[in-house]
């Protein structure tokens, strides 16, 4: 079952990080439903969640900006997306999503979490299936950044 | 010179981790899964490891579980992006010495890291 009031803990834990690791004020955009099927940024971290909430969280932005990111991340500039930038893309992604994981355990949904995935490419299409993602729209001076969260809700509080 | 084994599946992490333990006269081993980190704990006979969870192989709470079965005396610190109250728990009954969650001070790392040193 989808429950957006626990879209909170994803909200808190991007702005905490953005904020502290980025120095990068966030304003959040309009909250929307979408189908599973959507096409994706040009960067993609995708953490599988499994537990009392299952189902997938994907963080997805242009690579402009995760460029600017992994070089905010880093300390040092990132002309090429390579491999130091997308582990540091990646691990913005494990760091949110585990935040965020603090604060569902707090509603009643303890979690585990897949180590991170990184999808790339033009026009890629990522499919959630049967769950319906909640697309947190979030912008920054650094570039736009969508959170995607796919998640059933197995066990309501 | 204190050794330090850390093994995160993440190589920004790893080259963060490392960078700042270096710049404080550490010398640095690294693995990148938990399975490589039981490995190299043996091979390389660490002062201290820190260890994070999410790992592809063998994530961390395994790789303590093994490396205390086999080396009682093992100081593991846990760093890691899941700090769920039972997460932190299952480290604890498994054996870690302390538990930092990401993303951390680099005062709070460095404060661990000499406590097991000392201790």
């Amino acid at each position: 079952m989808f429950r957006a009031g626990l879209v909170n803990p994803f909200l808190e834990s991007a702005y905490s990080f953005l904020k502290k690791e980025l120095s990068a004020e966030v304003t959040r955009g309009q909250l929307r439903l979408e189908e599973s099927r959507a096409t994706s940024g040009e960067v993609n971290v995708a953490i599988g969640v499994t537990g009392d909430a299952e189902g997938i969280v994907i963080y997805s932005m242009s690579e402009r900006t995760a460029k600017a990111m992994a070089t905010a991340m880093i300390g040092e500039s990132v002309p090429v997306f390579e491999k130091l930038a997308e582990s540091a893309i990646a691990e913005m992604g494990n760091i949110i999503t585990g935040q965020a994981a603090i604060g569902l355990e707090e509603c009643g949904y303890v979690c585990k979490l897949s180590p991170p995935t990184l999808i790339s490419g033009k026009g890629v299409v990522i499919s959630t299936l049967d769950i319906q993602r909640l697309i947190i729209p979030l912008e920054t001076p650094l570039g736009y950044l969508e959170i995607c969260v796919a998640l059933r809700y197995l066990r309501p509080k | 010179m204190a050794k330090i084994l850390v093994a995160d599946d993440a190589m920004f992490m790893r080259n963060r981790t490392s960078r700042l333990l270096t710049a404080n006269g550490y010398q640095v081993v690294e693995a990148s899964n938990g399975e490589e980190a039981v490995r190299r704990y043996f091979e390389e006979k660490p002062d201290v490891v820190l260890m994070d969870i999410t790992m592809p192989v063998l994530d961390g709470i395994e790789a303590l579980k093994q490396l205390r079965a086999k080396d009682p005396g093992a100081k593991v610190v846990m760093v890691t992006a899941l700090g769920q109250k039972s997460m932190v728990l299952e480290a604890i009954r498994a054996g870690a010495r302390d538990f930092i969650v990401k993303p951390f001070e680099p005062e709070r790392l460095l404060e661990a890291v000499k406590k097991q040193c000392q201790e």
